[in-house]
């Protein structure tokens, strides 16, 4: 048995303001309620199947300040979204909110401008954001999602240019069960006031959002 | 009853079947569907990822399309579009300040929150609806009877359960009181609300494999013939990889047929195997439509 080192952290290097970075954004106003039950772990189906992902560790080290490490962490991104820690929780710490909220930190600050600040994004966390990416804008480009094109530039580009579309192989028989039992939309969406007003709402919202951080 | 329907991108085209046997068993059921005009993408957890605002903006856009075109209820039969609505109505009502600014983003339109309920298609089933009036349409001689069947519920239709307000979220019943009212039998599913992880379906596939395979090896270990969902994505996962998804937890060879809770009340009220669209499931359910021998 090989036994792994420990990695300890120090904690000087603690970033003591980050849990109230976290409890600023949205959905993340409960994280200091959290008595470390372990509840949320205990339900989830991702830590069940023995992956990386362990909800009360990860509050732990947002409340230690371990900023870094939480968003670097691959951790974050394997979140399924399926409320159950939300719905176990005796404190009503609400973690998939402040998972999200993990989430957008992680890809706001991946673009920092300060070399030393930016965080870089696990390849995890790489994926899912860029297939957020492609879902907000086909629903930018059309009002709702058109998933021939969403589904086809993230794997064009999602998983890098141009070999990265080979996974799609992974999905053949799914994609190929789509287009015999014509599960799939040939043309786009075509309903132009919808689509005009969406993107206007978009326009508006960065507006309000940008104004709020500033 | 008038009742106004919001589809939802999928339910066009991906998972049209749900969206075919929901207008059928609407008819049958005396439920006057219309599906609201111009409606657009809910959003569903992505759009919030990156944009937390304007996702609650082009929600905020449905629900005034609603109110606009005269809807009381606005029923929905994809979970996530359901607890984005009733998600956004309900942060509204509550709080007047963030009512504002969203109704601040639509150029032309206004939402007056609570003006609308969402609500799932099945919660209007079991309460504008009732169990007793869908009996009476029910065929006795229905080629379900007899068999055995599990309900499988995931994650929206009831949870979170503060917000959704449906059904106990440990152990929700009224699927299988729909399968029990077609005349089959619901053997105890100990994964009816474990995740099936769909969302990540098309990021993190062996996950997604292990979490789907152990729900489908479970209903067949409870000697179930037929999976019922509520869910276009669970179908999806359960579904559409099921045979990679046994493959990857080593569940042996079988196949389980899965159906939408719309398909299952359509073929016990004697509706045509092509018009609940059951031809377009990718597990094909044939064998479930010739009655039981005794």
């Amino acid at each position: 048995m090989i036994f792994m080192a420990i990695k300890t952290f120090n904690l000087n290097t603690a970033d003591l303001n980050f849990k109230n970075e976290v409890v600023a954004e949205e959905g993340g106003e409960h994280l200091k309620k959290c008595f470390q039950c372990s509840s949320c772990t205990l339900t989830c189906p991702v830590a069940d199947v023995g992956l990386d992902l362990n909800p009360r560790n990860i509050i732990r080290q947002v409340l230690i300040g371990m900023r870094k490490e939480v968003l670097e962490s691959k951790a974050i991104w394997q979140c399924v979204g399926c409320f159950e820690c939300t719905d176990r929780c005796p404190q009503n710490v609400r973690f998939t909110e402040i998972i999200e909220v993990l989430r957008r930190i992680a890809v706001r600050e991946s673009k920092n401008k300060d070399k030393n600040k930016r965080i870089r994004l696990s390849k995890e966390g790489k994926l899912k954001h860029s297939f957020d990416k492609r879902f907000t804008e086909s629903v930018w480009l059309w009002g709702r999602t058109w998933e021939p094109e969403m589904i086809g530039r993230y794997f064009m580009y999602g998983r890098g240019f141009p070999f990265g579309a080979l996974v799609g192989f992974k999905y053949i028989s799914m994609i190929v069960g789509m287009i015999v039992k014509f599960k799939i939309e040939f043309f786009p969406p075509w309903n132009s006031k919808a689509r005009k007003e969406v993107r206007a709402i978009f326009k508006k919202a960065k507006r309000i959002e940008q104004e709020i951080r500033v | 009853m008038k009742v106004g329907y919001y589809p939802g991108c999928s339910l066009h085209k991906v998972a049209k079947e749900y969206n075919k046997s929901t207008y059928k068993i609407a008819e049958k059921l005396g439920l006057e569907m219309e599906e609201i005009k111009d409606w657009n993408c809910c959003g569903a957890l992505e759009v919030e990822a990156g944009n937390p605002l304007a996702a609650k903006g082009i929600v905020a856009r449905n629900l005034a399309l609603a109110e606009e075109q005269n809807f009381d209820l606005l029923t929905a039969v994809c979970p996530a579009c359901t607890y984005q609505l009733i998600n956004v109505n309900r942060m509204m009502e509550e709080d007047k300040q963030k009512a504002d600014v969203i109704n601040s983003l639509m150029d032309n339109r206004n939402y007056t929150p609570g003006s609308v309920k969402p609500i799932h298609f099945l919660q209007l089933l079991r309460d504008k609806v009732g169990l007793e009036k869908i009996k009476a349409q029910i065929l006795p001689g229905n080629p379900l009877a007899g068999r055995k069947g599990v309900s499988y519920y995931g994650c929206f239709c009831v949870r979170p359960s503060d917000i959704i307000q449906f059904e106990d979220p440990d152990n929700p019943t009224f699927m299988d009181d729909l399968i029990n009212v077609v005349g089959a039998e619901t053997p105890h599913f100990p994964m009816k609300t474990k995740c099936c992880g769909a969302t990540q379906l098309l990021v993190a596939k062996p996950t997604v494999e292990t979490l789907t395979g152990n729900i489908i090896v479970n209903a067949k270990e409870v000697g179930a013939e037929f999976i019922v969902v509520a869910c276009q994505m669970c179908a999806l996962a359960l579904d559409g990889q099921q045979k990679q998804a046994i493959k990857r937890v080593g569940g042996g060879d079988f196949k389980i047929p899965v159906l939408y809770f719309s398909q299952l009340l359509g073929i016990g009220m004697g509706l045509s195997y092509k018009s609940l669209g059951l031809g377009s499931n990718y597990v094909s359910p044939k064998k479930l439509m010739k009655p039981v021998k005794v």
